[in-house]
């Protein structure tokens, strides 16, 4: 069955064919929660609120678009917008392993980017082409490599001493 | 800079509990019923308030040993159950009318 019968079957109410789009797309949808956040609670956080919005907005889905696409923006907007929840620090062996030093700095930097800049990032990461990401975050193609380009100038400035 | 795209791209992304996230997801989706119950409860209270046998319930503000000690001098409670009242407010509705006044105004002056 097809993606955009499932999604028609989910706004009639059908609980089975919300099951069948969430075994399809958990992997994705969490792989970029988790290049977003870099965080493993809030990844879970966010693809947990990413598919309740799917279900809420089902019935919205009037087939003008792909269901990938459709879906995707829901998933990039909801991950731009996303509020980092206050956690309970993780506790760091002192003095941090080298490797352990660098995944910190690398999360750090790139929690620092914009939101955009991170999505571009992390899509990009995913192994997403510009030009699925341009239409994403209906942005154009140029617009995402630009987006990207930034992104690897700040991270190459500020990881500088760990390469 | 190859060499964070690589370290990024190899790092292992931690496996999530699919499961728990699926039933959070329905049970965070999932059709709420309370008000289904809350509603024909409400009705059955106010139903309820509507129409309270109150003979059988009592007023809970008439003071039966008063009311006792003055018109029979003898316990309401006692008084009822010798005559066959299920409780002594019925009693004293069996009353007629300008004995029930009586009682009324003596029970007036005593709050005075």
């Amino acid at each position: 069955m097809s993606d955009e019968d499932l999604v028609r079957k989910i706004a009639a109410g059908e609980e089975a064919a919300f099951e069948e789009v969430f075994n399809r797309y958990r992997e994705r949808v969490y792989s970029i929660c988790y290049r977003y956040t870099r965080n493993y609670d809030d990844a879970q956080d966010l693809c947990q609120e990413v598919f309740i919005k799917l279900y809420r907005k089902a019935k919205g889905f009037d087939g003008r678009s792909t269901f990938f696409t459709w879906f995707y923006r829901i998933i990039v907007n909801h991950c731009i917008s996303f509020n980092r929840k206050k956690r309970r620090p993780i506790e760091i062996p002192s003095p941090p392993p080298p490797d352990l030093e660098l995944k910190m700095a690398i999360d750090r930097v790139i929690s620092s980017l914009p939101p955009r800049q991170r999505m571009v990032f992390a899509l990009r990461q995913d192994g997403y082409k510009f030009r699925e990401i341009g239409r994403l975050l209906e942005i154009s193609e140029g617009a995402a490599k630009a987006n990207y380009h930034y992104a690897v100038v700040k991270l190459r400035k500020e990881l500088k001493g760990y390469l | 800079m190859r060499k964070i795209e690589l370290i990024i791209r190899s790092e292992p992304i931690p496996v999530p509990d699919y499961s728990a996230i699926y039933s959070e997801v329905i049970k965070k989706t999932g059709r709420k019923y309370g008000y289904c119950f809350f509603i024909p409860f409400i009705l059955g209270v106010i139903l309820f308030l509507i129409f309270l046998p109150r003979n059988e319930i009592g007023n809970p503000f008439l003071d039966y040993s008063t009311i006792g000690d003055y018109y029979w001098e003898a316990d309401c409670g006692l008084l009822a159950d010798y005559e066959g009242y299920e409780e002594p407010y019925a009693l004293y509705l069996d009353l007629d009318e300008p004995a029930r006044d009586e009682v009324v105004n003596y029970l007036q002056k005593g709050l005075r």
